[in-house]
């Protein structure tokens, strides 16, 4: 609740706006509320008193009050519409560039899909609220009190039962609000259940069918679908009995102050003296009744439309609150072109509270080397090379490039220098163009070319039916894992980068393509600093230097050579990959 | 957007007007063979869809009574003669009638609600029954995507249409038919008077409901290109970092941002439109009425009663509602069509592979694997393989080698029959494998794939999915022997731990390990390895390739892998290259015949560091 208190903040720009369409919406609805006074009026006075020019004058009245209210309506829906939506642009806007500003160790905590609600669905339902909940709030307001009011000065005593009944509607509303939104909030946990279901087959189908168990995904998924069916129709079957139910109310209390009413009326006509009322207030209280029972219900969605929307400002609040955990400093180093020094300082780092994924590692890399890690899973390869561009930051020790600690740049001049091709490979949805252009908008298509021959990717690009403009889905859907790595090198080669970092990406190539990749790359980028991360002995064999990890430390450097006499883990890698091989030949 | 569906339950029936309520606006192509599939799914339970209009029609006449005979109570029993018991005895009957018309309203919306879930849950059973008979190129044709919305969205509007479209509609043009004979019934000439505007109001109506449908596509269409985007962006957000590119990303995504909130307050706008317009059509037919009835009054005071004239007032408040309400409901039977037309689709897609008719099983299963003159396309005109041909004794294993993308995988997928050939042969024991039953071809292999799935249940589940039978120890078994055990137990709930989707929370070694010990577990005749250990650091191969040794032991095997260590043992290698199969032979001959074989694997050994270490 506090949290949307203050997301109000984002409402500040809009703050004339929506005072303005809140008198506005606030002299409309006093508009439609005079309506039945008026036609009482017409009734009392000129129908029953035979006053022509009575009924004309009220007549034409109520036409004017109708226009003119729905004229102002018009005006204040606009503005509280376009300020609504002016918020939810600007909150919108603001999370993403929060999202933006986070560091990987940010994003380590989200989920892809957890930052996707916050940023549509959680913006939409606060907007929503603003939109529907001002307006409804508002206008079933003034309509109760100022129907009560005007009810009141009509005739006190069926006002006081009124005022009784409505608020009970109300409280009825509510429980039954209440007390249906467990089941609710059930049947989306059923069809969540159902959904996933039916996602894991058609995700796993190739395993379905290969293991042949259809039948068994047949009876799993019919489960589900019953269990869906059964609350569903629970659901189904109390909202056909309790939204009659709410309109029943309505037209029994209005059925009720008619009968009240006409008794008084009644006793009024056959016991002189008592004070009674007349056929045109009974009708005026009649549609007073009718006026007050909408919002009555509608102040009730709105109500429960309040926790939802509370819920929602709590999760936009988690990702506002996040602080990015890497930042630049004040006057931070900008450069164009960077040499390619890297210097390791007694470097440490680790991931939360775990264990040193980088201990205490300590070395140089002179600009324009080309350098392998190679090493078991988990012995810290990607983490040392993540130091290097700030994608995370030491824990102990320090990282320079040439020969400035790399926090003491700024992350623009950094990253644009440092190309790091992850793991996953990821492209996005547009053509192979694009994709490539992402990253240097201003290259030609020879450049494009160049890139993409060094990576050893023109090949299957030339086969595609549309070459550069061949249309790749999200996450490079219809390419295999080693096309889409060798578009992801090629993509970092177009970026001309003075550090380059290849982190398992030739892992899906075959040996004789990704040799020719590397030892390409090596040719081509002389003075480019690069570094190769792999399992394969065959990517990093050709480096200057290579450096063999495990445990987060340094275990063993040298050339291919040197290493080989070593006969340590390098050689033992060495010989399950390649030597026993060499042994049968 | 997910407040589609949040809305587009029965609560939606009383939430506002905001875009979810709108849903989408497609048209079916082919609305009577839609229509036609529907019917067809409620069949002889049309009766009951006749029931509850009757009862539904029940509940809207005897609403309809209520207004004239509170007029009259008024006007006979106040104005004309008055008299309290009468007074209040005709009051006590509307209260009475109000309350059987809840009733009968209740029992006619329980009835379509009952059906409605009844055809829907009777729909997605056979849905995803068909689907499961479905082969892997349909699949992959169609999209998963696009499958699951049609599993979800696209039953979720049918069943909108059911629920609440069926009780509108009856609702509504009872309404307003019995409040129109009510008011024909008392005054002709006052009801004429009521409809007057009627003819304004419909066109605006019209007017402003093809405005508000327009603008709400292209506010769907704008909604969907945003989150897009998000989505895509975040997904990428890693890579968009490390090229420094979040201010291009950003600017993308504000003006799609500013699109949404142009397009989206358009939309809305005209949508809160609706409200004071039906507002300002009822003041104006009652400012008529009043204006004009009230004149009648004063000179034919005999026929035009001041109760007559009130129970018109009640009368002509509720008799625009409906209108409002339909066009909606216009639209909703319109997506649903749509919907519908997308489900029957795939209900009435033909399986490209079954089991032929006359299935013969192999009596005494050998293993014997033979790829005759094989020729194979995913997409006509472009040949995957061609004139691929060879023979696998039963027992042995066999390496299928070759560059990225030669057709490897594919050879493995006409295996078992994920696709079929459209040339050639390929047979088993002898036996065509088209004439096999596909359950019993299938149930004889077992596949480990590179980046093999799971389900988001415990690790011990996911081993028994080929064996539901199977006891805990054989599991454990079969997790020792697939060298699995060990870094299972060290999880903190064991064999109990829940995996997440796909099992993403192991890394894809861990994952290889499981998806080795599943079919170990599973005991298949034919064993296929399709880069099955590719992830798993070359130290535990070592121990892997032991007890995949003895798993390939008298088993028909296809192993593909990179590693050469892995295909050296293999009784027989071939080597596929743009779409045929250039070389055969054991590692040693195909070496020695130094050809593409020799080249594709020497490469590990050019260089001249190795000769010294030859003697290991």
């Amino acid at each position: 609740m506090l949290s949307l208190i203050k997301l109000f903040r984002f409402l500040n720009k809009y703050k004339g706006s929506l005072i303005f369409s809140i008198c506005l919406l606030f002299v409309s609805t006093l508009l439609t509320l005079v309506q039945p006074r008026m036609v009482q009026i017409v009734v009392d006075e000129g129908i029953k008193q035979k006053e022509m020019a009575t009924i004309l004058l009220w007549g034409g009245g109520i036409v004017l009050a109708a226009i003119f209210s729905s004229l102002i309506n018009f005006g204040s829906g606009y503005l509280l519409i376009k300020s609504s939506h002016g918020m939810a642009y600007d909150l919108r806007g603001t999370l993403f560039k929060k999202v933006f500003s986070f560091s990987f160790q940010n994003l380590d905590k989200f989920r892809t899909g957890e930052l996707m609600v916050r940023i549509n669905s959680d913006v939409n339902t606060i907007m929503m609220f603003v939109r529907m909940g001002f307006f409804m709030i508002i206008q079933s307001l003034v309509m109760i009190i100022g129907s009560l009011l005007l009810m009141y000065s009509s005739d006190p005593g069926l006002a006081s039962i009124m005022a009784v009944i409505m608020p009970s509607v109300l409280v009825v509303f509510l429980v039954i609000a209440t007390l249906v939104r467990p089941v609710f909030l059930k049947m989306r946990k059923k069809l969540d259940e159902l959904n996933n279901v039916l996602q894991e087959n058609l995700a796993g189908a190739s395993l379905v069918k290969a293991f042949v168990q259809k039948k068994q995904e047949i009876k799993k998924f019919n489960v589900k679908n019953k269990g869906f069916y059964e609350i569903s129709l629970k659901i189904g079957t109390l909202m056909s009995l309790l939204f009659p139910l709410l309109f029943l109310i309505g037209q029994v209390t209005m059925a009720l102050v008619v009968m009240i009413g006409g008794q008084r009326a009644i006793n009024a006509l056959l016991v002189p003296g008592v004070p009674g009322i007349t056929v045109g207030q009974l009708l005026e209280f009649n549609n007073y009744a009718m006026m007050a029972m909408f919002p009555i219900l509608m102040l009730g969605m709105v109500l429960n439309f309040v926790s939802m929307a509370a819920a929602s400002a709590e999760r936009i609040f988690e990702l506002l609150n996040e602080q990015p955990a890497i930042t630049e400093k004040a006057g931070a180093v900008r450069k164009e072109k960077l040499n390619g020094d890297i210097a390791f300082v007694n470097a440490s780092f680790r991931y939360g509270h775990g264990e040193m994924a980088v201990s205490d590692f300590s070395m140089e890399i002179k600009s324009g080397e080309k350098i392998g890690i190679i090493g078991p899973t988990g012995a810290g390869k990607s983490s040392l090379a993540y130091l290097i561009p700030r994608f995370y930051d030491v824990n102990y020790g320090s990282v320079l490039i040439d020969g400035e600690n790399v926090r003491d740049y700024s992350l623009s001049s950094l990253r644009r220098s440092i190309a790091y091709v992850l793991q996953e490979s990821t492209l996005f949805a547009g053509t192979i163009k694009e994709n490539l252009l992402f990253v240097n908008p201003d290259a030609s298509d020879n450049e494009l070319w160049e890139a993409l021959n060094l990576a050893q990717a023109a090949d299957f690009v030339k086969e595609k039916e549309n070459q550069l403009e061949e249309v790749i889905g999200e996450k490079g859907v219809g390419l295999s894992g080693g096309q889409r790595q060798r578009l992801a090198i090629a993509r970092a080669i177009l970026s001309n980068p003075d550090i380059l970092i290849l982190d398992d990406v030739t892992s899906s190539l075959d040996l004789e393509t990704e040799s020719k990749v590397i030892d390409g790359i090596y040719e081509k980028l002389p003075d480019c600093t690069i570094i190769i991360i792999s399992q394969k002995i065959n990517a990093v064999r050709s480096a200057d230097r290579i450096i063999v990890m495990k445990d987060g430390k340094c275990q063993e450097k040298g050339t291919h050579q040197e290493l080989l006499k070593i006969k340590g883990i390098y050689k033992e890698i060495f010989n399950t990959q390649v030597a026993q091989d060499q042994g049968v030949a | 957007m997910s407040e589609n569906r949040s809305n587009s339950r029965p609560i939606g029936q009383g939430m506002g007007r905001g875009p979810g309520h709108h849903a989408s606006f497609e048209k079916a192509k082919d609305s009577k063979r839609a229509f036609k599939g529907l019917l067809s799914y409620i069949g002889q339970r049309k009766i009951i869809i006749l029931i509850a209009s009757f009862f539904l029609m029940g509940s809207v006449i005897l609403k309809a009574l209520t207004p004239a005979m509170i007029g009259d109570a008024i006007d006979l029993y106040i104005i004309k003669n008055p008299s309290l018991d009468q007074f209040t005895l005709q009051m006590s009957l509307v209260i009475v009638l109000l309350l059987i018309s809840w009733g009968v309203e209740a029992i006619g919306g329980f009835l379509i609600i009952r059906l409605s879930n009844q055809i829907i849950f009777k729909l997605r059973e056979n849905s995803f029954a068909h689907i499961q008979g479905l082969s892997m190129g349909y699949f992959n044709r169609t999209g998963i995507g696009d499958l699951i919305s049609r599993m979800t969205n696209d039953m979720e509007m049918i069943y909108n249409a059911m629920s609440n479209g069926i009780s509108s509609i009856v609702n509504g043009i009872f309404t307003m038919i019995s409040i129109l004979i009510a008011m024909f019934i008392r005054s002709w000439s006052l009801t004429l008077i009521v409809l007057a505007i009627l003819p304004v109001l419909l066109f605006l109506t019209s007017l402003i409901g093809k405005l508000v449908k327009d603008a709400f596509q292209k506010n769907q269409k704008a909604v969907g290109a945003l989150s897009g985007h998000i989505q895509e962006s975040i997904t990428g957000i890693k890579v968009i970092q490390s090229f420094n590119k979040e201010e291009k990303t950003i600017d993308d995504f504000n003006q799609k941002n500013n699109d949404v909130r142009r397009i989206g307050i358009r939309s809305q706008f005209l949508s809160h439109a609706f409200m004071p317009i039906m507002f300002l059509a009822t003041a104006l037919s009652l400012a008529l009425l009043i204006t004009f009835g009230g004149v009648l009054a004063i000179y034919f005071p005999a026929v035009f009663s001041i109760g007559l004239i009130t129970s018109f007032i009640i009368y002509a408040q509720r008799f625009f509602e409906p209108i409002r309400q339909m066009t909606n409901i216009y639209n909703i039977f319109q997506s649903a069509l749509a919907g519908a037309e997308r489900v029957f689709e795939v209900l009435e897609t033909k399986a490209e592979i079954k089991s032929s008719l006359e299935s013969k099983n192999i009596k005494n299963f050998r293993g014997d694997v033979e790829f005759k003159d094989v020729h194979f396309w995913y997409e006509e005109n472009k040949p995957v393989l061609e004139n691929v041909g060879f023979f696998i004794e039963a027992g042995k294993n066999i390496a299928i080698v070759g560059p990225t993308g030669a057709g490897k995988t594919t050879i493995i997928n006409l295996l078992t029959r994920f696709y079929d050939i459209q040339k050639g042969e390929i047979s088993i024991d002898g036996v065509n494998i088209k004439d096999m039953d596909l359950d019993y071809l299938r149930n004889q292999m077992g596949i480990v794939l590179q980046e093999p799935f799971f389900f988001a249940t415990t690790i011990m589940e996911n081993l028994k999915y080929g064996r539901p039978a199977a006891s805990d120890e054989e599991v454990f078994e079969a997790a020792k022997l697939a060298e699995a055990h060990n870094f299972i137990r060290r999880l903190p709930e064991g064999y109990n731990t829940q995996l997440s989707e796909r099992g993403m929370n192991l890394s894809q070694g861990e994952r290889q390990l499981l998806a080795i010990a599943r079919v170990i577990l599973k005991d298949p005749k034919i064993l296929i390895l399709d880069e099955a250990t590719s992830s798993i650091d070359s130290l535990t191969e070592v121990h892997i390739q032991k007890a995949l040794l003895s798993l390939m032991k008298n088993r028909t095997s296809f192993i593909i892998a990179h590693r050469l260590s892995t295909i050296k043992n293999a009784h027989k290698v071939v080597v596929v290259h743009d779409k045929h199969i250039i070389e055969e032979g054991t590692h040693q001959s195909l070496m020695n015949a130094k050809g593409f074989y020799y080249r594709l694997y020497s490469l590990q050994f050019q260089k001249s560091e190795i000769t010294e270490d030859m003697s290991i």
